[in-house]
């Protein structure tokens, strides 16, 4: 495939647009930012550099974030101020994932965290969306204090929520932007589990608060590869082209989709994300 | 502040709205017509020599940032398929600063100090992120 790519630059970019409107699409239904398809395919498939990989892949997290979250905040899918104040965790977070990178053991990190994800598919698993929109939560008086209750669209109606444990979903926002950072993960994975299960934030909403806040922690690092001339245009112009189709597509369907199939889908990701971070830490840990 | 469960923020949101889809329609406007330059023109994002020797993993690209705005408008102007694909790489990352910024003044036009505080204080995070070059994937 390479010989035929190498030679049709126009057979390239169609290649590269088509799998990232899939890549846009999951990660916008999922809350994810399509790097964890996006890098494979670059690397180990079309044999693509690292850095490159990641420079285009960071300009489709970016692109599947703007895509998605100008959808769901038109429909009011997103909870803006969920957003704002759970980005400060993310991106201190990251800040400080960055700075104590060298003191901590990698392969240790991503065996506890392969461990972590698989719980939290389990627990994912078990909770059933709730179909008393108002469930009988204890109160929690900081998150009133915010104004972080809201309501989202489902079925033609509007259905309000109640958020709780804010100040746990901080924290975990802060381990999330810390673990991304230390480990070269998008922190999709881990977000939208926090605000499901912490804080109790209906799946679908979850979901579309992830897409909203990816962006802002990868636009940082994006920045840094535009200005070292790391994004080739080649690649992440028809990846963000296809990014951005293909998340209009996904945000679509997340409306239509229930929360059930979401979950189930989120789910399997999780199992695959958590089983490729254990296999690395296996492997990380044997080399050292 | 209270604990209503009335969605706070309506008029916000819709002004974010139409900021990330002229962004986004922006940026894909940009590619579109990049593209529809490479397809007629005979241009591309990427040579064929070049794309033999990226898909044999070389790291030795570069792809030189714009120095100025004024090198996207002779861009423009002379139909730079490169130049447009520049464009709307960095309209994309400029987006989420954006939105920030505009949550950020919407909050204080409401007199919303905490939240006004709060996405002040993502942008100091973000700005501190870039200017330490501390990169996330």
């Amino acid at each position: 495939m390479r010989e035929f790519l190498s030679a049709n630059p126009a057979g390239f970019e169609t290649l590269l647009v088509l799998v990232s409107i899939f890549a846009g699409g999951l990660g916008a239904l999922l809350g994810l930012g399509g790097g964890i398809i996006l890098i494979p395919f670059f690397t180990l498939i079309l044999g693509i550099h690292i850095k490159y990989a990641i420079g285009a892949s960071l300009v489709s997290v970016i692109a599947t974030s703007s895509g998605a979250a100008a959808a769901y905040v038109r429909d009011r899918m997103t909870n803006v101020r969920v957003a704002i104040f759970l980005e400060i965790g993310t991106t201190l977070g990251a800040l400080t994932g960055v700075m104590i990178a060298s003191r901590i053991s990698i392969s240790w990190l991503y065996l506890l965290f392969s461990l972590l994800l698989g719980w939290s598919a389990y627990a994912m698993i078990q909770r059933k969306e709730s179909s008393d929109s108002l469930p009988n939560f204890k109160p929690d008086p900081f998150s009133d204090r915010l104004g972080l209750h809201s309501e989202y669209p489902e079925g033609g109606k509007l259905i309000p929520y109640r958020v709780i444990h804010a100040k746990l979903g901080l924290l975990l926002m802060y381990i999330a932007g810390c673990v991304s950072a230390l480990l070269g993960i998008g922190s999709g994975v881990l977000k939208v589990p926090a605000m499901d299960q912490a804080m109790r934030i209906p799946i679908k909403v979850s979901s579309s608060t992830s897409s909203f806040m990816i962006g802002v922690t990868t636009a940082t690092s994006a920045g840094i590869y535009f200005m070292r001339g790391d994004i080739i245009p080649g690649i992440a112009a028809p990846v963000a082209f296809g990014v951005l189709i293909g998340s209009q597509i996904g945000s679509r369907l997340l409306k239509k989709w229930s929360g059930k199939t979401i979950r189930i889908l989120f789910v399997i990701l999780l199992f695959i994300v958590a089983i490729q971070m254990g296999v690395k830490g296996v492997s990380l840990f044997k080399t050292s | 502040m209270s604990a209503s469960l009335k969605h706070p923020d309506k008029k916000i949101e819709l002004g974010l709205s139409y900021l990330l889809r002229g962004g986004v329609y922006t940026a894909l406007g940009l590619l579109a017509a990049g593209m529809v330059l490479n397809y007629t023109s005979g241009q591309s994002w990427i040579p064929a020599t070049d794309l033999n020797s990226l898909l044999s993993g070389s790291a030795e690209f570069h792809s030189e940032p714009p120095k100025n705005l004024a090198e996207f408008f002779y861009g423009f102007r002379d139909l730079n398929s490169l130049k447009f694909a520049q464009a709307a790489i960095l309209l994309l990352i400029l987006l989420p600063g954006l939105r920030v910024a505009f949550l950020l003044g919407s909050f204080i036009r409401k007199r919303d100090w905490l939240f006004s505080v709060f996405a002040f204080l993502v942008l100091v995070f973000m700005s501190i992120g870039t200017l330490f070059r501390i990169t996330e994937i």
